[in-house]
């Protein structure tokens, strides 16, 4: 039962994995742009480099402020035509000269702090390898246990070479 | 009785049957009366048959457009294909709560069968009743929530039908449903949900296994075997359905990427991680009898995560457009996940003298050591996206300054972990269990990491220089091409060259020993422990998916292209023409303004595409007008040219944003390798040794 079980998971798993490909013709579907742009509007592509880097930057650094995104998308990934107007606001304050902190600011005096993309101070940043460093502590503290208890328990009579475990090694290898 | 009433006492009644087989399972298993534990058995069993009848009954209410029901309503229509009528089963809260308790009701009948064949098995005999119990009692709180707090089939709610009028709804029943979102209606809509959900509701039966010995006290190789096995293809599960939703925010959602650390996203992640985690651990378990503990925090941890995703999308805590929250629902799911968190502590506390093992770990430098390296960074990662995924809310509510996370600090914070964790994934299939020789140890690994150095190298030449132009659009400074670019195409590249010099090590030894040429040794070698050789090619898909992303992420190509009719514009070597447009098209349910784009390379056309804005009035049933954009994508194995139709100008051109990901497809590669050694180590072949544990 369990093997054709395992085999009818298989046939499904790899239906999945083959079938998706097939449908995936040059098609899908996506996010809505309505309407037409506002004349006066920036294309970015109309940039020079550095100024289209850093407008691409400051994307990645704020929110989109479209209700049904429900502040779960950075301009970057947030195509609707309802980011266009945010969009349009970073291209002109850049153009106009204005510093990313001004940038910033003018986003968070638009649309409240939860435009911003960032932590508010380093816990975010920081907490994580914290974790991992006290990981990686209870982990030292249970081997060092393991050593002391493995130093108590008698040893036997010959340690094994490193040669010797290589060959027992190559020995285990043949076997599979 | 009307089908909807008996679909409702189905409902009701598979509830009954959870926790009588719950109180059977109990019985049985303090009186030790087989007669109790078989009673419990046929429980599960109808129970089982019961919830799928019940969804059975709303997918049928579905193709009837029997828009009684509110849930049918608001995911249905009369002109909806018949396929997307049967995803409305998953689409919304209440029914995806029903379509979890049918998976766990078929997967509750296929336990029972599995039981039924084993329960010879002395060990498998005294876990069988408290895994009965656990699993039952885990399907009575979704019957529960479908009960009391959620049902899909609660009948429409009069203020909406007296919303819509008589016109709208002529003997108080809507003429017609709201219809599925549009965004929704793709075939990705049938596939990833389903393989999500499975995969979470297949990490039930490990966590049941894995309490039901903590509850009783069994802790054989029986259950280790069972646990791991079941862990095994869950996990292939959650592989395939975190990367289908990447694939199909991929094609959907215009902006070029994949994955955006959306918390639902994430939410789909992180059980993900300590299963792995398990399945490694596990083999220290297998061989040398130890990490108990630890497995049973990991087994604990990877179903509790599940809840705590299905919590995140069903709670509203959290910002998603994926989630879909609503009434007490989240305050239910938040009172499960402190019950399982308060139960699975208090159950490893009270048998933590019985899990502790006198064996120890002689040496990091050795395959346990690197194990729980391994296992410590991937709990590391995990704790970093429950944090960074809480940490808006946390920052709002408690310290009163609200928020948001995007995807650099998630970048930021999680790239260094994964770059360890592939490093530990180049250096563990090297290490020799017990203590590696520390000369063999290092030449295992040197020389592949010579060869890896040039051909880390020449991808990134290969993707940056021949793919992408060089500086084509925004430029990449060196230290981007050094961290974290360079560094994972490394490690990757580190990954697949030491793993095929051990293959080749294995492989010529078993050659030497039996005189067999180099193929048949090879077949003879992989085939008889496919296990070992199933995780090698799943380690492999891994490296595969870890320098696809970087390339793609890092070298990606975007730009803003307006095209008038009748000119071309050149898109690093491409050039593209708009050859056709066609404004507001009246098609069944919307009107569409379509593009015909020529795009040729060096004189040829490489791809015709067909990019389009849709527009979806808004109707009596349908609230709010909706406008969607079909992204269009031409597929090489270097790179996808990937087209966002943005808007027409005033002047008659077209506004596109164009995406040139190099060496994308290396990732979906990457993931159907990983599925491939997936199956390969779960297939019912080789010699099955368990090790000397057993």
């Amino acid at each position: 039962m369990l093997r054709s079980a395992i085999a009818v998971v298989f046939a499904a798993l790899l239906t999945c994995a083959l079938a998706a490909p097939s449908f995936a013709e040059d098609e899908a579907s996506g996010h809505g742009i309505p309407g037409m742009s506002e004349d006066g509007s920036i294309l970015i592509s109309q940039l020079d480099v550095d100024t289209r880097r850093r407008v691409r930057s400051l994307w990645s650094r704020i929110v989109c402020a479209c209700p049904k995104e429900n502040w779960s998308k950075t301009l970057t990934n947030c195509p609707d035509g309802c980011a266009d107007q945010q969009k349009q606001m970073v291209l002109f304050a850049v153009r106009a000269g204005q510093t990313d902190e001004q940038v910033l600011d003018q986003q968070l005096t638009n649309f409240g702090p939860k435009v911003l993309a960032e932590p508010d101070g380093p816990i975010p940043y920081v907490m994580p390898f914290v974790i991992l460093f006290a990981a990686g502590g209870v982990v030292f503290i249970a081997y060092r246990n393991w050593s002391r208890s493995a130093a108590s328990r008698p040893r036997p009579a010959v340690n094994a070479s490193d040669a010797e475990l290589d060959a027992v090694a190559r020995e285990l290898e043949e076997i599979g | 009785m009307d089908y909807i009433d008996f679909g409702r006492w189905l409902e009701r009644g598979a509830f009954a049957l959870a926790a009588l087989t719950v109180l059977l399972g109990v019985m049985g298993a303090l009186a030790r009366d087989r007669r109790f534990v078989r009673a419990a058995r046929n429980s599960l069993v109808l129970g089982g048959l019961a919830v799928t009848g019940a969804a059975a009954v709303l997918v049928s209410a579905f193709f009837r457009s029997d828009y009684r029901l509110e849930y049918v309503f608001g995911y249905s229509e009369r002109a909806l294909d018949p396929v997307f009528k049967f995803a409305g089963l998953w689409a919304g809260l209440q029914g995806s709560i029903l379509f979890w308790a049918m998976i766990l009701g078929l997967i509750g009948i296929a336990l029972a069968w599995s039981f039924r064949k084993r329960s010879l098995d002395p060990s498998g005999r005294r876990l069988e009743p408290w895994v009965y119990v656990v699993f039952a009692a885990v399907q009575c709180f979704f019957l529960a929530v479908i009960s009391f707090v959620a049902d899909p089939m609660a009948p429409i709610s009069p203020d909406l039908v007296a919303r819509m009028g008589p016109s709208g709804a002529p003997g108080g029943v809507p003429a017609d449903g709201s219809g599925l979102t549009p965004l929704l209606e793709n075939y990705w809509m049938l596939i990833h949900p389903p393989s999500v959900y499975i995969g979470f509701i297949l990490y039930t039966v490990p966590f049941a296994f894995g309490t039901a010995a903590l509850i009783s006290g069994e802790f054989s190789s029986y259950w280790i075997r069972t646990t791991r096995r079941w862990t095994l293809v869950a996990w292939l599960f959650n592989t395939n359905g975190v990367i289908l939703g990447g694939l199909w925010a991929y094609e959907v959602l215009g902006w070029g990427g994949y994955w955006a650390w959306d918390p639902v996203e994430n939410a789909s992640f992180l059980p993900w991680l300590p299963a792995t985690a398990f399945l490694h651990s596990v083999m220290i378990q297998e061989r040398r009898d130890m990490l108990r503990v630890w497995n049973s925090l990991l087994i604990a941890a990877t179903f509790i995560l599940t809840i705590f995703g299905t919590y995140l999308t069903r709670s509203g805590i959290v910002s998603s457009v994926h989630a879909f929250a609503s009434g007490s629902v989240g305050d239910w799911f938040f009172g499960f996940l402190m019950v399982l968190i308060a139960v699975s502590i208090f159950l490893i506390f009270l048998r933590m003298n019985r899990l502790r093992s006198a064996s120890t770990i002689d040496s990091v430098f050795s395959r346990e050591g690197v194990f729980l390296l391994n296992n410590m960074v991937l709990v590391a990662i995990a704790a970093a996206i429950v944090l960074l995924t809480l940490w808006p809310k946390i920052s709002n509510d408690l310290l009163g300054n609200p928020i948001s996370l995007g995807v650099p600090v998630y970048n930021l914070v999680c790239t260094p972990f994964f770059i360890l964790l592939l490093t530990l994934t180049a250096i563990g299939p090297s290490t020799a269990w017990v203590r590696s020789p520390t000369r063999r140890f290092v030449r295992n690994l040197a020389l592949p990491a010579i060869v890896s150095l040039p051909l880390a190298a020449g991808t990134l030449h290969l993707a940056y220089v021949t793919i992408r132009g060089g500086d084509q659009g925004d430029p990449v400074s060196l230290a981007q091409h050094i961290y974290p670019t360079g560094i994972v195409a490394f490690v990757g590249w580190w990954i697949i060259t030491s793993l095929a010099y051990e293959v080749w090590r294995a492989v010529s030894a078993t050659a030497r020993a039996t005189g067999r040429p180099f193929v048949g040794s090879a077949l003879r070698v992989i085939t008889g422990n496919n296990r070992r050789y199933g995780g090698y090619l799943v380690h492999v898909g891994l490296a595969m998916l870890a320098i696809g992303v970087v390339c793609s992420s890092m070298y990606r190509v975007q730009s803003e292209v307006n095209i008038a009719p009748g000119t071309k514009q050149a898109v690093g070597p491409y050039e593209i023409e708009i050859a056709d447009v066609q404004r507001d098209v009246p098609v069944s349910a919307y009107r569409a303004t379509r593009m015909e784009l020529d795009v040729t390379r060096g004189g040829s056309t490489v791809a015709s595409l067909t990019p389009e804005t849709r527009f979806y009035r808004q109707t009596m049933y349908r609230s709010e007008p909706v406008n969607m954009t079909i992204v269009q994508i031409h597929r090489q194995l270097s790179e996808d040219f990937y087209v966002y139709f943005q808007h027409m100008r005033p002047d008659g051109s077209a506004l596109f944003t164009i995406f040139r990901n190099p060496l994308i497809n290396i990732v979906w590669l990457g993931w159907l390798t990983m599925i491939a050694g997936g199956l390969f180590a779960a297939a019912p072949i080789g010699r099955g040794r368990v090790g000397l544990a057993a």
